[in-house]
């Protein structure tokens, strides 16, 4: 105890210094726990995206694939699914009920999506949550679109705006479908999940904006007005995607391996949670990579204050002869030290953590808003603690460098006749 | 304008179309296999209420340590022996105690991989000839207290010294997941999803 309270009081003498170690320490440790909670966090949005869905049945392809082009918008389709499939699927008796998904156009970069008015009930997100519409509603006209929250903020749209769909999923626009405008019907509120970055149209809109166009572009001469179209048959041919809940969990695998030895058509149905469980093993290394990039940060703060203590040690050989001269043993400055170490970690981890907590506080929300992932706010898991317990440990141990030299330097200058 | 060795071309072409047909018409039959993995399985798991279904796909030469239709006694034995070993299925895959369960129907099958999962089996196998096939044990079991189910214990890979790893993929209330049992770690968490 007097150790700890001589060491305490010779670190308040030079407070600058220690601050500055603790602080170094303090934003290490913030790194280290902060890299686990944004892991944790990214992890949990992503498998946010999407629940409540049994299966999502594409094309024939990897489950990987099929999961991000359906679900995230990213990469695309390798083939579409003919409109009967679709419909031999929704027929089969243990299926409750089927969206369907139709990708291939965008408006200002933003995907566009046609589905029905399912897609609003069904697809849940964060644990069952449903959409919800800021503004308007959702699509009623053939040429109403309903957007998410980032493309209404981002162009700067309101309920009653006309905007063209362009076709193909480029930024920069070739080819627009500009003789059939569509009205914002609805604006959606934000979900932190690619729905904010769609426009929604429904599927007979895909297939009116397409139906005077040959081999993937506009034929002169034959145009067809909005209102002609309107009156023409709009069953879509193809979908490029569908999202499948059942009435029993228990068919999942069944109705999946039916659809996946599907004779009409090569198909695949995939389980969304276990397409993500394959997404994680693919990431998992950068994820260790980013850990041990942090552990060596934490390494590098601890080597920081062994040299702050060695380097005052010089300074302090006054100190240390006086401690010396009224009684204190070799082992006293030793221990002196390493307690030193011991403590300026110990306050740095705790500040850290304070500060980790302070901060996800304080930034959960903007966070949350901005990018969609939801940090969560809980206490440190037993092996948060672990890493916490054994960085402590080290600091201590690191601490014994310092006071080793100091020990030593301590008996030769009780020994040196000085002059 | 067409030229005459164009016109020629074409007919040509037409004319291997029409001999082609009847080629194309006999390879009209569908074909597709599965995945098949000597080593490797998977159990898929679906949990609903107090229900557990459960369907074990796994590859003979895992099992049994042969692909052929069992030809001598002491195949045959071999056959039927990992039949009931896998009919008792609270034995292979041990679920907690806690969630008191029981088995309501086991079915264990030995099939060639071409036949689709409730097919039946047609016999046509030539003895000795060598092909794919696969042991297909479906599981249905009820639990008192399915909410301790968190997690299993198999026995499967000191059963059957040819498996080295089993994909599990389960879908509970709580959402879909996938793991690995393999002979290193012949256990499942389910911790997260129940």
């Amino acid at each position: 105890m007097m150790i700890a309270r001589l060491a305490f009081q010779s670190l308040l003498n030079r407070w600058v210094t220690a601050l500055l170690t603790v602080l170094a320490i303090a934003m290490s440790v913030m790194l280290l726990l902060g890299v686990e909670k944004v892991r944790t966090g990214a992890r949990e949005s992503f498998a946010d995206t999407i629940s409540g869905t049994d299966l999502i049945v594409g094309a024939r392809s990897g489950s990987l694939n099929l999961l991000l082009y359906s679900v995230f918008r990213i990469g695309n389709a390798t083939n579409n699914v003919t409109w009967k499939s679709y419909q031999d699927i929704a027929k089969m008796p243990e299926v409750s009920w089927i969206v369907p998904l139709s990708l291939g156009d965008s408006h200002h970069g933003f995907r566009v999506l046609g589905t029905n008015q399912d897609y609003f009930t069904h697809y849940k997100f964060r644990h069952g949550q449903t959409m919800k519409f800021a503004a308007g509603g959702p699509f009623k006209d053939l040429f109403d679109a309903v957007i998410g929250s980032d493309v209404a903020e981002q162009l700067g749209y309101k309920v009653g705006d006309k905007i063209i769909v362009a076709h193909g999923v480029g930024s920069i626009s070739f080819i627009e479908h500009e003789d059939k405008p569509f009205r914002v019907s609805g604006i959606l509120a934000k979900t932190g999940t690619p729905i904010d970055r769609t426009v929604h149209v429904s599927l007979e809109a895909i297939e009116a904006i397409h139906i005077d166009w040959q081999n993937g572009a506009p034929v002169p001469g034959q145009s067809i007005s909005a209102d002609q179209v309107r009156k023409m048959d709009l069953t879509p041919r193809a979908i490029t995607a569908a999202l499948v809940g059942l009435k029993s969990r228990l068919a999942t695998f069944k109705v999946q391996r039916r659809i996946n030895n599907y004779e009409e058509e090569p198909l695949s149905a995939i389980m969304p949670g276990v397409a993500l469980q394959e997404l994680w093993g693919l990431i998992g290394t950068a994820e260790t990579a980013l850990s041990v990039v942090s552990a060596m940060v934490v390494a590098t703060a601890l080597l920081g204050m062994v040299t702050m203590i060695l380097t005052t040690l010089n300074e302090r050989r006054r100190e240390m002869a006086i401690l010396r001269s009224v009684g204190a043993t070799p082992a006293t400055v030793l221990g002196l030290l390493a307690v030193e170490g011991g403590l300026l970690t110990l306050a740095g981890v705790v500040i850290g953590t304070a500060g980790l907590y302070a901060g996800l506080y304080l930034a959960q929300p903007y966070i949350d808003h901005t990018y969609g992932l939801s940090l969560p706010i809980d206490p440190p898991r037993p092996d948060e603690w672990l890493k916490l317990g054994a960085i402590i440990v080290a600091g201590f141990l690191a601490g014994l460098l310092p006071a080793l030299r100091a020990y030593r330097l301590s008996l030769a200058d009780g020994m040196m006749v000085r002059i | 304008m067409m030229t005459t060795a164009s016109t020629a071309r074409s007919v040509i072409a037409s004319v291997a179309i029409l001999v082609s047909l009847p080629v194309l018409a006999e390879q009209a039959e569908h074909r597709q296999l599965g995945p098949h993995v000597h080593g490797q399985g998977t159990l898929d798991i679906a949990i609903e209420g107090k229900k557990i279904e459960m369907e074990l796909v796994a590859p003979g030469m895992d099992i049994v340590g042969f692909e052929h239709v069992a030809t001598t006694d002491d195949q045959k034995a071999k056959v039927e022996k990992a039949k009931a070993q896998l009919a008792d299925v609270l034995n292979v895959f041990k679920l907690p105690s806690a969630a008191k369960c029981k088995t309501e129907t086991a079915n264990v099958e030995s099939r060639k991989e071409t036949h689709h999962p409730g097919d039946k089996d047609d016999d046509d196998d030539k003895p000795g000839e060598s092909q794919h096939s696969e042991f297909h044990a479906t599981y249905t079991i009820t639990c008192e207290a399915p909410e301790s189910v968190t997690g299993m214990e198999t026995a499967y890979f000191s059963d059957f010294a040819g498996g080295q790893l089993l994909n599990v993929n389960v879908t509970t209330p709580k959402g879909q997941t996938q793991a690995q049992m393999t002979r290193e770690k012949p256990t499942l968490d389910l911790t997260g999803v129940m």
